[in-house]
């Protein structure tokens, strides 16, 4: 235990570490705020499917010779409204709509690819961000993204509340729900889009779903669950950022594991209430 | 199955199916060499000049300066593309059994070869392993290089076992040549004499290299490349002597460093004398980026020679060009003086 | 209220933007369709419905399966875009604010979602407000004073999922309720609900209309026992086949030829309680006697007389027949005999 200890002493001295510590708390936070209501609206595959529409959106931007953080934004944006809209005016449901976009994007980024080609960078690099190597940018970003989430959900609590747990009798007493999913999408998007850069996609996709089901199984409210599954969250990254330093893993998948735990204990607190 | 691998592995399936269907020119003669196309070819249709596919950028380049454009290679790798992802398409596959020598850089580089291999059973393929005469590095750590996201072998690699990347040391360049005058020579026995010329004209130029190489790490003051890469250049390490320190463990580019390797290569840079910070090509450059960050070392390229982007590609660079290259950052970041 | 030429009056100031006065009997009118027609696709559920709700009433909206009745609370309720007709609503339920829903679902969402019950019930104060939302604790004093009056003030601090069928029924209600809606809008609201729950429910439900003077249109399938709640009926069967009181309706003889006596008297059986006015002389036409005849359309005409088939109306119907402006009475329509099949 002591060696623990002496090992996050020593983490805390590289910049990188700190930066890790900070932004994956961030996009943390985010992810948590926005994973409640998109686990509710069986949604959970969006991270997945959003990171394969980012992978486009690269294959575009370096076509292009572009930003592809420029040229990301908008288009998976535009991506999840079309999910929506997928979801809206066909009987499909979340699931389906999500995989439908999810494997069109990879088809038409490995056509650009082979259309173009060849690019000057490796596509595959640049798209799988890694929570080791965070630049000072993507500080300023993730706070920035952060912000706005918890601003905006904040904001909207209560409709976004209600337009989960039941978007007809929302409609029924004319709230705008048309809005409100729209909403949650461009928020979505802008986490996802962001997240996969700074993070990684295995992580952003288990940053979005596991700490909410975590919290799912021990929490009553809905508010309550989100502060739960935020705060999980964060301590696994946390955790999951020191236990990789002091014993020489890598930092992604620890934090992974580390929410599987977490997962694991509230099932059982669960299972022991009864 | 990792979501990585899954990615991959739907994109090689899906490559697959696109590339069958592109319509537009295919990878094999655009990559190739940017030699103008010569009035031999008019000459007639029956004597068509000699076909070679080569796997990797090393071989293509050493078969243009032997053989000029006395025959056709095609380099396999569409550009940009990072070599150790790559999986033969069946236009790939088709091309090479058209072809008239299929040269690869070895087993452990391309285990796909193999495969192909095994495939042209009856078609009057040569099959070069360009490996062949050269002593194989055991990989340089014991542990599994398979860290990070991957759990599958990636493509082009068996890692844990030796180190593929021969070319980058000249010594073992001269080999590979060897081995190719050697091939041309069977494949198109006419040109021996001008093969022969090249080759020993271009054999030259890779001792001169070899030489200018020794001078460099003789006047240098450090022996100690930090790289930010997956680390390529044992062979060339090792050919002069030198420590390599880099936070990847393996040779798979997508292999994830740890946080206590990043930290190491940090701390150890801090007490090096000349800060460089040296990253490979092709791949975005994010460790190094890092280390440049907190240590305020210089980022400065140093290229494995897999692979080529589009610009350099076009702008017709060789093997020998990118070693010289090499050379002179290497002056930069090794503290040499004259 | 029942002055016919004051109603024609309201009629004519009433439309979807315009605020109608404050004063009592403006408003008395709180929602009207208009030949309302609906459709799925193809198939149409609804067909040239018309009636007028008027502050007060109490109406049980009953009919066959596939009759069109939870279509027409969708289509009052903005959900389903009428492909014919409108709806007009007085200015104060304009825009679905201060109407209370109750959808016919029994559980909204599945047992994981984590509400509770008091976020469950505030949900109901939302339409009403105003960005940036906020529910104060006032409103949270709303959401308990309507849990303690359905008697499930010891649920609120409950997740939703796990109360029993009844009880989030009850909860449902409360969330209907909470905002002091001046429309009730119940879609099979009990059908879930054992019989001792049901006539708690019923009773809340008399209550609202009663002392509250909330509008309710409930939906039912159970045409036989509604009537004992419900003041007026709307019997659908993909058009309007009798809306009224079930005062006449127990008088009309177009409905027992439409029903069948036996049927008729089933559904009937309830009121004794009328006051003696509406049990004066009975009328044929389909809407209640204190709505201008204007109102009444040919469409529904020719389905009365299509039981009719040769006989002559019954005395007093061509009377305000002919004050509707020379309607022809007697020609059946050839669309409508499929009425004729009806038991």
């Amino acid at each position: 235990m002591m060696t623990f200890i002496d090992s996050i002493q020593q983490a805390v001295q590289y910049d990188f570490i700190l930066k890790a510590l900070l932004v994956g708390s961030l996009i943390a936070i985010s992810a948590s705020v926005l994973g409640l209501f998109l686990v509710l609206k069986k949604y959970s595959m969006i991270g997945d499917g959003l990171a394969h529409v980012s992978f486009a959106t690269v294959a575009i931007a370096l076509w292009l010779s572009a930003s592809p953080l420029v040229v990301s934004i908008p288009i998976v944006i535009l991506a999840s409204f079309f999910i929506l809209k997928l979801s809206e005016k066909t009987s499909m449901h979340g699931d389906a709509a999500i995989s439908l976009v999810s494997s069109f994007s990879i088809a038409m980024a490995v056509l650009i690819a082979s259309m173009a080609k060849g690019f000057n960078v490796d596509l595959m690099s640049y798209l799988f961000g890694s929570i080791l190597v965070i630049s000072n940018f993507d500080v300023a970003i993730s706070a920035a993204l952060s912000l706005v989430v918890i601003v905006t959900v904040m904001f909207f609590y209560h409709d976004l509340f209600a337009v989960t747990f039941d978007e007809e009798y929302t409609q029924a007493v004319g709230m705008n729900t048309k809005f409100y999913n729209y909403l949650l999408a461009v928020l979505t998007s802008i986490t996802i889009a962001l997240g996969i850069r700074i993070v990684g996609t295995m992580l952003i996709s288990s940053l979005i779903v596991f700490p909410t089901v975590t919290a799912l199984q021990v929490s009553k409210g809905f508010r309550m669950t989100i502060l739960i599954a935020t705060l999980i969250s964060v301590v696994c990254v946390v955790l999951g950022v020191f236990i990789s330093f002091a014993y020489n893993l890598p930092t992604g998948a620890v934090i992974v594991l580390m929410n599987a735990i977490a997962f694991a204990l509230a099932f059982l607190i669960k299972a022991l209430r009864r | 199955m990792t979501h990585l691998l899954k990615s991959r592995l739907a994109i090689g399936i899906i490559f697959l199916t696109a590339l069958i269907f592109s319509a537009c020119g295919t990878n094999q003669p655009e990559a190739s060499d940017g030699l103008p196309a010569s009035e031999t070819s008019e000459v007639s249709e029956t004597a068509e000049k000699p076909q070679l596919a080569a796997t990797l950028f090393p071989q293509y380049d050493f078969v243009r300066e032997i053989a000029g454009d006395l025959v056709e290679v095609s380099l396999l790798l569409p550009p940009g593309v990072e070599s150790h992802s790559y999986e033969p398409t069946p236009k790939d596959i088709a091309g090479i059994t058209e072809a008239d020598a299929f040269l690869y850089t070895g087993e452990v580089m391309e285990p796909w070869a193999a495969k192909i291999i095994g495939n042209l059973g009856g078609k009057e393929v040569k099959i070069v392993d360009l490996s062949k005469g050269i002593t194989l590095l055991a990989s340089t750590e014991e542990e599994d290089a398979h860290e990070g996201e991957e759990e599958g072998d990636e493509d082009g690699h068996e890692e844990g076992a030796f180190d593929p990347h021969i070319w980058l040391d000249p010594n073992n360049a001269k080999i590979m040549v060897s081995t190719l005058l050697e091939t041309l020579i069977e494949i198109d026995p006419e040109n021996e004499a001008v093969f022969r010329e090249n080759a020993e004209a271009y054999l030259a130029e890779l001792t001169a290299l070899d030489l200018a190489f020794r001078d460099l790490f003789a006047k240098s003051e450090t022996q100690t490349i930090y790289y930010g890469g997956h680390f390529v250049f044992g062979y060339f390490a090792k050919a002069y002597g030198l420590t390599t320190v880099s936070p990847y463990d393996g040779f798979s580019p997508d292999a994830e460093p740890t946080p206590k390797r990043i930290a190491d290569l940090i701390d150890a840079m801090d007490q090096a004398k000349f800060k460089v910070i040296y990253y490979e090509e092709l791949v975005d450059p994010k460790i190094a980026r890092l280390v440049s960050q907190e240590t305020g070392a210089e980022m400065v390229l140093l290229h494995g020679a897999h692979n080529l982007s589009k610009e350099e590609l076009e702008s017709g660079t060789s093997y020998l060009e990118l070693m010289h290259q090499n050379l002179e950052k290497l002056k930069l970041g090794m503290g040499y003086s004259e | 209220m029942n002055n016919p030429d004051r109603v024609n009056q309201n009629d004519a100031q009433l439309t979807n933007t315009q605020q109608p006065p404050k004063s009592e009997y403006l408003r008395s009118i709180i929602l009207k369709a208009d030949n309302v027609t609906l459709k799925y696709g193809r198939h149409e559920v609804l067909t040239d419905a018309s009636f007028t709700v008027e502050a007060g009433d109490y109406i049980g909206i009953v009919g066959p399966n596939g009759s069109g009745k939870t279509s027409l609370m969708k289509a009052m309720l903005g959900l389903i875009t009428p492909t014919g007709g409108q709806f007009s609503y007085a200015g104060e339920i304009k825009d679905n604010r201060f109407i209370g829903y109750l959808p016919q679902k029994v559980i909204s969402g599945d047992p994981l979602f984590p509400a509770k019950v008091r976020e469950v019930v505030a949900m109901g104060l939302l339409s009403s407000k105003r960005f940036p939302k906020h529910l104060s604790q006032e409103d949270y004093k709303k959401v308990d004073e309507i849990l303690g009056r359905l008697k499930i003030g010891n649920l609120a601090e409950k997740k939703i999922g796990n109360l029993s069928g009844g009880q989030q029924q009850r909860v449902l209600l409360a969330r209907a309720l909470v905002s002091s809606p001046r429309l009730l809008i119940l879609d099979e609201p009990t059908s879930a609900l054992d019989p001792k729950v049901r006539e708690n429910f019923y009773g809340i439900l008399k209550e609202l209309n009663e002392q509250d003077g909330v509008t309710i249109l409930l939906v039912s399938h159970d045409i036989g026992s509604i009537g004992q709640y419900t003041k007026k009926m709307l019997y659908l069967d993909r058009t309007v086949v009798f809306f009224g009181t079930y005062e006449d309706f127990c008088h009309s003889q177009d409905m027992t030829h439409y029903f069948g006596p036996l049927s008729q008297h089933k559904f009937c059986w309830q009121h004794d309680d009328l006051p003696e006015a509406a049990a004066a002389k009975p009328t044929i036409h389909f809407h209640a006697p204190h709505i201008h005849v204007d109102h009444v359309h040919a469409h529904g005409q020719s389905i009365d007389h299509s039981h009719d088939s040769d006989e002559d109306l019954p005395d007093g119907s061509e009377n305000e027949l002919e004050k509707a402006g020379g309607k022809e009475p007697t020609a059946p329509k050839a669309g409508s005999s499929d009425k004729e099949a009806r038991p």
